[in-house]
C-alpha cells in the first residue's frame, strides 16, 4: 500500500512541469565506493599498493619514499630537493638523454620531485609498457648517479630560482611565517640558503639515496588497467624484489614549538604591493577536528580577496592552517584588520544551516573532483602512506564532511584560527604599513633577507 | 530488425578504420524538437558530472559590423539571465564545489559546468537559462566591452609576439575575409556595437539549433532526457545562421613578413603551410609528423635545435597552430611552427635549419623506431585525455560542431594509428616543400610605438 502511495506520488512528481525561476531542489550526493585497494609487502620491505582502474588503457605510478626536505641533515638544507631533481639524470647504466628517451618510446612520462615530507617518482605508461615502465623507475631509485657535470648545472640554476623565489613578498611571507611557527623543527625551511648549496655534492646526494631510497622505506602505488594480479606482482617482482632492504634510519624531530601570538613585519622600501600570512599549527589529516577545519576553510574561502587563500595544509607531523593575501599597500592594514574581524565572528557565531550545507557541499565535491583521474587517486593514496592515514581515509571523506556539525565548525575556527595565538607576517613598506598596523599591536619589524 | 542492423554495422566498419574498444567514449545522440543536438556519455565510477554546451559560433562567424561579439558574449554569457543575477552563475558552481568557465574559439564557443552528480539538474537550469534569457542590457554591454578590451590589452597587446601572431598571422596565410579575421576582437566594431546589435548576433548564434549540449559522467540516462526536455525544450529555434563559404583558393608560393614587435626581447620566427583537408590520410599523416617534430620530451625538434644546433630556445608547433590542437577548428587548415630563437642566429638561419629537418625526412623517410614512438606518445595522451568527464565531453561536443559527428573522435584516433612510414615521407614531400612556405618574422623593437 505504501509503496503503492509512494509510486503514485513520484508518477504526479514527474508530470509536473519544473519551477524555472529558481535553483532546482537536488537530492545529496550519493553513496560511492573506491574500487577495491589491494595491499602487499615484498620480502624486501616494499609495501605495493594496487587499484584496477579500466576505463583507459593506462597505469599511473607513484613510487614514494617518506622523507623529504624534513629529513636533510641541517648542515645540508636542500638535499632531498637536490636528490629529487637530479633523480632522472643519469643512473649506472643510462645518461639523463636516455633515460627521457626510453620513457618517451614506450609512450609513458616520469618525473620526480621532492616535498616536506616525501619523495616521489612519478608517471604513467600506456598499459602494455608497464613492465618496461617499472623497469626505467626500478633503476632510476636503485642506481640514480647525480653526475658532477649535471650537479653543476643543477646548483646554478637552483640559486638562480632561490634568488627569484625570495624576491617576491608572497615567497618571503610564507617563509618568515614557517620558519616562526615551526622552530626548530625541519618544517620551519622552505629553501636553502646558497652558500648551503655548495654543500650539495654527488657525495651528500648518494648518501642520502642509500640511506632513504630503500625498499623498506618505499610504497609502490599503481593505478589502472593492470594485469591480472598474478602476472602484475610477478611484473612488479621481476623489477624490485632484487633490492635490498638497508636498516631504518629512525629520527626524532624536535616539537614545533607552542603556538603565541607574533606579529612580524618585513621592510621591503619602496613596494606597492604587501603579503600577508595569518595562521597558526592546526590539525593534521589524521585528526578528528581535521574535517571541521576543512569545512571552516571551506566558509571562509569564498570571502576572501581573490589572491587571497586559505587552508589546513597538511604534514605529517603538524598541519598549518594559514591564509595568505596580497594587498595594495595602502590598504593593507583594513584587509587585515577585516580578516581579523571576521575570523573572530566565525570564532563566535555558529553558521548558518546554508552556510554549511554550502561549505560542505563545496569541500566534498572538490575532494571528488579530484579522485577522477588516476593520478590524483594515486596522489590520494600515497598520501595515506605519508601521513600515516587510515585506509578508510578518502572512501569515507565525504561522509565525514557531510557529519561535521555547527558547533565543531566554531571550535575548530576558535583553536585554530583565533586572533590570540596566532602568527601574522607582514611583508611590505615599512615606513606606510606601520601606521595602519597599529591598531592591531606591535609588529618587530625586520629587515627583508 | 536484425538484418538491417548487421548492414549498419558493415557500413561502419567498411568506412573507419577499427579502433581499439578500449579508447571508443560511449555516447548515445538524440535531438530535441528545437533542434538542440544532446549527446549523453555515461561514466558512474564517481558520483561527477560535466556538463560542456557548446555553440557553433567563433570568430570566423563574424562578419564586417560584429568583430569580436563571440568573445564579448561569451563574458556577458556570465553576466546573468532571467533568473540567475550577474555572478550567480560562478556562485551556484563554486558554492558547490565545482569548475566552470568558458572560451571562444575560431569555429565554436564553450561553456562548462562540472560538479557532484547530484547537481545535474542545477547545470542544466544555469545552461538553459543563459540559452534562453541571456540579459543583453546596457549596463552588461558596457562591462563586456570594457573586459574584453582589458583581455585584449592583458593577453594580446601586453604580450610579446602574442599581438603580432593575432594581427599578422591569419591575413598572411589567408585570403577570404572570415579566415583572416584577428584574434584579438576588433577595437572598431566593439566600439560601435550597440543592445541591438549584439542581441541580434546572439539571437542568431546561440540558438539551440546551434548549440550541441553533452551531459558526461554519473546519471541515468533517462533522467537525464527528462530533464533536458524540461530545462530546454521550449526554447524557441532560430533560423539556421548563415554560414560563410571559408575555403581558400590554390596558392602558387608562400610569402614572407617582417614585424617589429616593442615587447619581444628575443627574436622568433613563425613558419608554415597550407594543411590538406581534415580527416584525410594526408591530414593524418601530418598529425604524425608533427607529434613526431615536438611530442615528448626527446622530440626531433628538441633534440635537433634546441640540444643540438642550440639556435632555438622555445618551440611551440602543431596542426593548426596557433589554436590549440588541429581538431579545435574546421578548414581550412594550416600546419605551422613558432620558434623563439637566440639573437646570435638570424632568421634565415633558423628556417633553414627547420627546413632541413623537413627535407630529411621527405628525402629519407622517417625509421620505424621513431614512427613506434611518436604513436606510442600520441596513444599515452589519448588516454590521459579520456579520464575525466569534462575531457570526455568536450572532445565529443566539440566533434559534433566541428565534424558534425561526434563519432569522429573515434575515427581520428584510428586515423592517426593507421599512418606507416611511407605516408609521412610523402606528406613531407608533397606539403611541406620550402617554395610553399610562409614566414613571419618578429624582431624585436624596443622602443617602436605600437
Amino acid at each position: 500500500m505504501r509503496t503503492l502511495l509512494l509510486a503514485l506520488v513520484a508518477a504526479t512528481l514527474a508530470a509536473q512541469p519544473v519551477d524555472r525561476n529558481r535553483p532546482p531542489d537536488t537530492p545529496s550526493v550519493r553513496a560511492w565506493k573506491l574500487a577495491p585497494v589491494f595491499e602487499t609487502t615484498l620480502p624486501n620491505g616494499l609495501t605495493v599498493v594496487l587499484v584496477e582502474d579500466n576505463r583507459v588503457p593506462m597505469v599511473t605510478m607513484r613510487l614514494v619514499f617518506p622523507c623529504g626536505s624534513r629529513r636533510d641533515p641541517k648542515e645540508l638544507p636542500g638535499v632531498a630537493s637536490a636528490v629529487a631533481e637530479m633523480l632522472m639524470q643519469g643512473t649506472a647504466g643510462r645518461t639523463g638523454s636516455q633515460i627521457i628517451e626510453s620513457v618517451d618510446e614506450i609512450g609513458g612520462s616520469m618525473s620526480a620531485a621532492a616535498g616536506s615530507d616525501q619523495i616521489a617518482l612519478s608517471g604513467n605508461t600506456v598499459a602494455e609498457s608497464l613492465p618496461e615502465f617499472l623497469e626505467i623507475a626500478s633503476d632510476v631509485v636503485r642506481n640514480a648517479s647525480f653526475p658532477e657535470l649535471e650537479l653543476k648545472v643543477f646548483r646554478q640554476n637552483r640559486r638562480q630560482v632561490v634568488a627569484r623565489q625570495r624576491a617576491q613578498p608572497a615567497y618571503a611571507a610564507s617563509e618568515a611565517f614557517r620558519a616562526i611557527i615551526f622552530g626548530d623543527h625541519p618544517y620551519s625551511r622552505l629553501a636553502p640558503n646558497p652558500a648551503a648549496l655548495d654543500q650539495l655534492t654527488q657525495k651528500a646526494l648518494e648518501d642520502y639515496r642509500d640511506k632513504f631510497l630503500t625498499p623498506n622505506n618505499a610504497y609502490l602505488i599503481l593505478v589502472g588497467k593492470l594485469p591480472a594480479r598474478a602476472q602484475a606482482m610477478k611484473v612488479v617482482s621481476d623489477q624490485f624484489s632484487s633490492w635490498q632492504r638497508k636498516p631504518v634510519v629512525e629520527i626524532a624531530d624536535p616539537a614545533p614549538p607552542a603556538a603565541k601570538r607574533r606579529l612580524i613585519l618585513i621592510d621591503r622600501p619602496g613596494a606597492l604591493q604587501t603579503s600577508i600570512q595569518i595562521g597558526m599549527l592546526a590539525a593534521m589529516q589524521r585528526d578528528e577536528d581535521y574535517f571541521p577545519a576543512v569545512v571552516s576553510d571551506a566558509m571562509l574561502s569564498p570571502e576572501l580577496p581573490a589572491d587571497a587563500r586559505a587552508e589546513p595544509s597538511g604534514l605529517d607531523e603538524a598541519g598549518i592552517f594559514a591564509i595568505a593575501m596580497q594587498e595594495k599597500t595602502e590598504a593593507a592594514g583594513d584587509a587585515l584588520q577585516a580578516m581579523i574581524g571576521r575570523l573572530g565572528r566565525m570564532a563566535t557565531a555558529l553558521p548558518t544551516a546554508q552556510e554549511l550545507t554550502d561549505a560542505k557541499t563545496a569541500a566534498s565535491s572538490a575532494f571528488l573532483l579530484r579522485l577522477e583521474s588516476q593520478a590524483g587517486l594515486a596522489e590520494n593514496l600515497a598520501l595515506l602512506k605519508v601521513l600515516h592515514l587510515p585506509a578508510a581515509y578518502i572512501e569515507s571523506y565525504t561522509a565525514r564532511i557531510e557529519a561535521v556539525q555547527p558547533d565543531e565548525v566554531r571550535q575548530a575556527t576558535t583553536k585554530y584560527l583565533t586572533p590570540d595565538n596566532d602568527t601574522i607576517v607582514v611583508v611590505g613598506d615599512a615606513s606606510k604599513l606601520q601606521p595602519q598596523l597599529q591598531k592591531i599591536g606591535t609588529f618587530e619589524v625586520f629587515r627583508a633577507k | 530488425m536484425r538484418k538491417p542492423l548487421i548492414v549498419w554495422l558493415f557500413l561502419c566498419m567498411a568506412a573507419y578504420p577499427a579502433v581499439e574498444p578500449e579508447f571508443h567514449i560511449p555516447f548515445e545522440k538524440f535531438k530535441l524538437a528545437n533542434g538542440l543536438r544532446v549527446i549523453l556519455s555515461r561514466d558512474t565510477s564517481l558520483p561527477v558530472i560535466a556538463v560542456y554546451m557548446v555553440y557553433d559560433v567563433g570568430a570566423r562567424s563574424e562578419d564586417k559590423g560584429s568583430g569580436g561579439f563571440a568573445l564579448l558574449l561569451e563574458h556577458m554569457m556570465f553576466d546573468g539571465s532571467a533568473n540567475v543575477k550577474k555572478g550567480e552563475h560562478a556562485g551556484y558552481v563554486h558554492s558547490n564545489g565545482g569548475e566552470l568557465n568558458g572560451t571562444a574559439h575560431l569555429d565554436y564557443t564553450d561553456f562548462y559546468d562540472v560538479l557532484p552528480s547530484n547537481r545535474l539538474a542545477l547545470a542544466l537550469w544555469l545552461e538553459a537559462d543563459r540559452m534562453r534569457s541571456l540579459a543583453i542590457t546596457e549596463d552588461n554591454l558596457r562591462i563586456g566591452k570594457e573586459t574584453v578590451q582589458q583581455e585584449k590589452r592583458r593577453v594580446y597587446e601586453g604580450q610579446p609576439y602574442r599581438g603580432a601572431i593575432a594581427d599578422k598571422w591569419a591575413p598572411l596565410i589567408f585570403s577570404e575575409p572570415h579566415n583572416t579575421r584577428s584574434a584579438m576582437a576588433s577595437a572598431d566594431d566593439l566600439a560601435a556595437a550597440t543592445v541591438d546589435s549584439v542581441a541580434t548576433f546572439f539571437r542568431t548564434w546561440y540558438a539551440p539549433n546551434n548549440a550541441v549540449l553533452t551531459i558526461s559522467g554519473d546519471f541515468a540516462a533517462a533522467d537525464a532526457r527528462k530533464m533536458v526536455e524540461q530545462y530546454f525544450g521550449d526554447i524557441a529555434s532560430q533560423p539556421q545562421p548563415p554560414r560563410p563559404a571559408l575555403s581558400e583558393p590554390a596558392r602558387a608560393e608562400g610569402k614572407t613578413l617582417t614585424v617589429p614587435d616593442p615587447l619581444a626581447r628575443v627574436p622568433a620566427v613563425v613558419i608554415g603551410w597550407p594543411a590538406p583537408k581534415r580527416h584525410t590520410p594526408d591530414w593524418y599523416a601530418l598529425y604524425v609528423l608533427d607529434a613526431m617534430l615536438t611530442a615528448g620530451r626527446s622530440s626531433k625538434l628538441e633534440m635537433e635545435m634546441m640540444k643540438g644546433r642550440q639556435s632555438v630556445l622555445q618551440v611551440d608547433e602543431n596542426l593548426g597552430w596557433p589554436s590549440a590542437t588541429p581538431l579545435d577548428f574546421k578548414d581550412p587548415g594550416y600546419f605551422a611552427a613558432f620558434l623563439i630563437y637566440k639573437p646570435n642566429f638570424t632568421p634565415e638561419d633558423v628556417v633553414t635549419q627547420y627546413q632541413q629537418v623537413i627535407d630529411d625526412i621527405a628525402a629519407n623517410g622517417i625509421r620505424a623506431t621513431e614512427l613506434r614512438r611518436v604513436k606510442a606518445v600520441m596513444k599515452l595522451s589519448k588516454a590521459n585525455g579520456l579520464q575525466s568527464s569534462l575531457e570526455r565531453a568536450r572532445q565529443l561536443g566539440v566533434a559534433e560542431v566541428i565534424d558534425g559527428d561526434a563519432g569522429a573522435v573515434d575515427r581520428d584516433y584510428a586515423g592517426v594509428l593507421a599512418v606507416t612510414a611511407e605516408q609521412v615521407q610523402a606528406a613531407a614531400k608533397k606539403y611541406l616543400m620550402a617554395a610553399h612556405r610562409d614566414v613571419m618574422i618578429v624582431r624585436p623593437a624596443p622602443g617602436a610605438a605600437k
